[in-house]
């Protein structure tokens, strides 16, 4: 079986998965069953498919128990690659499963990374693995510290793509995904978007090699902008993450993070730039 | 005023047949559906009703317009009916089996039409599952297809302005028909920012027919012929026809005609007339043709030519009096035909 598309949920807050099911039901010229499967984990029961005649003949739900855990999941999907969706997430084309595997077929790279149309309040800093197609074997022998999951946090995918040093690693334009709007998740996504502001640093720098520095200067700004006013205790986390963030990349070195220019297009408050090189000078500091 | 009318022709198929195109209507983001109107038009003599179906799908439903045309009609009529009733600054059809092909379809039309153009298309995503692909599901890029009405959206005023309609005497390929006088007005088609129709291969179509489900001894070499003879009725129609079209028409005109060159080789006689039709009328086109249609090997253009220098004479009075292919007036518009209103 070529893809495994597994929806994770594992909070078991049915209430946003609606559109994103939705979005799976509708997919056309797919053979589900034969090329690929759908595989839904769930926290403690299985998601009432009645209104998804498709997806009810074809999903595999199963649900977490002490032989089956969260982290050991890619072994339960049967795809030679998966690709995750969270409950508000989905796919924007009705063709996107189909596009995936003639992808896979034509270029088997270990990851593959697609643009997905965020509808969040927090558009683009929005964390989740939403939009990567994971070669399984790859994941599984890469490093343990990055698989399997080693907690419930979905964020642990993106960081997969931080810390793994993705060699074979295909980015494409389509837009195959959707991400929705989860209000009641916003501080969730908030703390973690400050990730994934530094993930698709990375992402772009594969095509922007020579903008690198400048372009994740202006993400970590945007991750400290986007944060700055929140409570301590939150922002305590996220200076946390942003901190291990910058020093797992794996080619960045201290001495190049502190030649960052910070040059932030658009932004004419000196004083926002001057208080995000402090805490940039912070966290280097940290780094040592 | 409305910005845009989908046009939605509909003969009492099955729900769960047509459930995919409401839904992904229904889907849609970053759409202000103020902007739209949809028009259901249903021409069967005895209509279902739908009001319950429409209701699933609340975003969509306060702006879907539903029409029962009062006399049985062909298809040809019953999107004249939808287009009759559209009071959208432009026009889009939708067919009841297909769907839209992402989420943001009609945000990028609407987003498009700001440009203020006449004629707008895109590419048409063809979803089948043949044993040409080893009967599994398969999505084909119709690029080439500029001949779909599909994927395509017109300013109604022009539709208006210049008089084109739809062939009431059609019952089948009132599409192409349609397009091609379109086509013939002269105005380019602006590519849409995104592909935004799939468009499903069906077998219990009327186009979709295979050879043991119609009449006809050749259905891909029929299908040729008819794009190609509009095209020419067109042609006559406006004595300007889009060069880009025709080579269009005959790539899809070569393609078919390629997949059936074997059953050709048995000398089908409406083939060779269809060969002759492509010959005397197309002839200054084939080449480009076939350049455009460049998936084929050097085996099939030799025999492909070969064919076609093989008959150069044909009567076409006869051919269009033996299958009863309606000669076409210019521009002709339909008789009215009245329309009943379901709120």
């Amino acid at each position: 079986m070529l893809l495994s598309v597994i929806l994770l949920n594992i909070k078991d807050s049915h209430s946003y998965a609606k559109e994103s099911l939705y979005t799976i039901e509708q997919q056309l010229a797919v053979d589900w069953g034969i090329d690929v499967e759908l595989l839904i984990v769930n926290k403690s029961k299985p998601l009432n498919l009645d209104n998804f005649p498709i997806l009810k003949s074809v999903a595999n739900q199963i649900t977490l128990s002490e032989s089956v855990e969260l982290k050991n999941i890619i072994d339960e999907c049967k795809g030679d690659y998966f690709t995750l969706l969270g409950l508000n997430e989905g796919f924007m084309s009705m063709i996107a499963v189909n596009t995936i595997c003639k992808n896979i077929i034509d270029s088997p790279v270990d990851c593959a990374d697609y643009q997905t149309l965020y509808l969040t309040e927090q558009n683009e800093c929005y964390s989740s693995p939403v939009g990567f197609v994971i070669n399984k074997e790859w994941a599984k022998n890469t490093s343990p510290a990055i698989c399997p999951f080693p907690t419930d946090d979905l964020m642990y995918w993106t960081r997969l793509c931080l810390q793994s040093n993705v060699e074979n690693i295909m980015s494409y334009d389509n837009t195959l995904f959707i991400a929705y709007d989860s209000s009641t998740e916003t501080e969730v996504s908030t703390t973690e978007s400050v990730m994934l502001c530094v993930a698709s640093s990375i992402r772009r720098s594969k095509k922007l090699a020579e903008t690198y520095y400048n372009e994740l200067a202006k993400t970590c700004y945007d991750a400290w902008y986007l944060t700055k006013d929140m409570p301590i205790k939150d922002s305590a986390r996220i200076r946390i993450k942003l901190s291990a963030a910058l020093k797992s990349l794996p080619d960045i070195s201290v001495m190049n993070l502190s030649n960052m220019q910070v040059d932030i297009p658009g932004n004419e408050n000196d004083g926002d730039i001057k208080e995000f090189q402090a805490y940039m000078n912070k966290i280097m500091e940290g780094l040592k | 005023m409305k910005k845009l009318s989908i046009i939605i022709p509909y003969h009492n198929e099955d729900e769960s047949l047509i459930t995919p195109l409401y839904r992904s209507l229904e889907e849609q983001v970053l759409v202000d559906w103020n902007e739209v109107e949809i028009i259901v038009s249903n021409n069967c003599e005895e209509p279902k009703k739908l009001t319950k179906f429409f209701k699933q799908f609340p975003k969509i439903y306060p702006h879907i317009k539903y029409i029962e045309c009062a006399e049985k009609s062909g298809m040809g009529q019953n999107r004249q009916n939808g287009l009759n009733c559209a009071t959208g600054k432009y026009v889009m059809f939708c067919d009841s089996d297909d769907s839209l092909l992402t989420l943001t379809s009609i945000g990028s039309v609407l987003y498009a039409l700001n440009e203020d153009r006449e004629w707008y298309s895109s590419s048409v995503m063809r979803i089948e599952k043949t044993s040409l692909y080893q009967n599994k599901s398969a999505v084909v890029d119709m690029t080439a297809g500029t001949y779909l009405l599909h994927g395509k959206v017109f300013k109604l005023d022009e539709i208006k302005k210049i008089g084109i309609s739809f062939n009431n005497n059609l019952f089948a390929y009132e599409d192409f028909y349609f397009l091609f006088l379109v086509s013939s007005a002269g105005y380019p088609f602006v590519r849409l920012p995104e592909d935004i129709y799939a468009w499903k291969n069906r077998t219990s179509s009327v186009s979709g027919m295979n050879g043991a489900g119609n009449n006809y001894s050749n259905k891909y070499v029929v299908d040729s012929f008819i794009y190609l003879y509009y095209g020419v009725q067109a042609l006559e129609a406006s004595n300007e026809l889009s060069p880009e079209l025709m080579r269009s028409a005959v790539s899809v005109a070569l393609t078919n005609i390629n997949r059936e060159r074997y059953r050709l080789s048995n000398s089908d006689s409406i083939a060779d007339e269809v060969a002759a039709l492509i010959y005397n009328d197309f002839g200054r086109y084939v080449k480009e043709g076939i350049e455009v249609a460049n998936q084929f090997d050097d085996a099939s253009i030799s025999y492909f030519m070969s064919w076609v220098e093989s008959i150069k004479s044909l009567d076409v009075e006869t051919f269009r009096h033996k299958y009863k292919i309606p000669k076409a007036t210019k521009y002709i518009y339909p008789e009215s035909v009245e329309v009943k209103y379901i709120e």
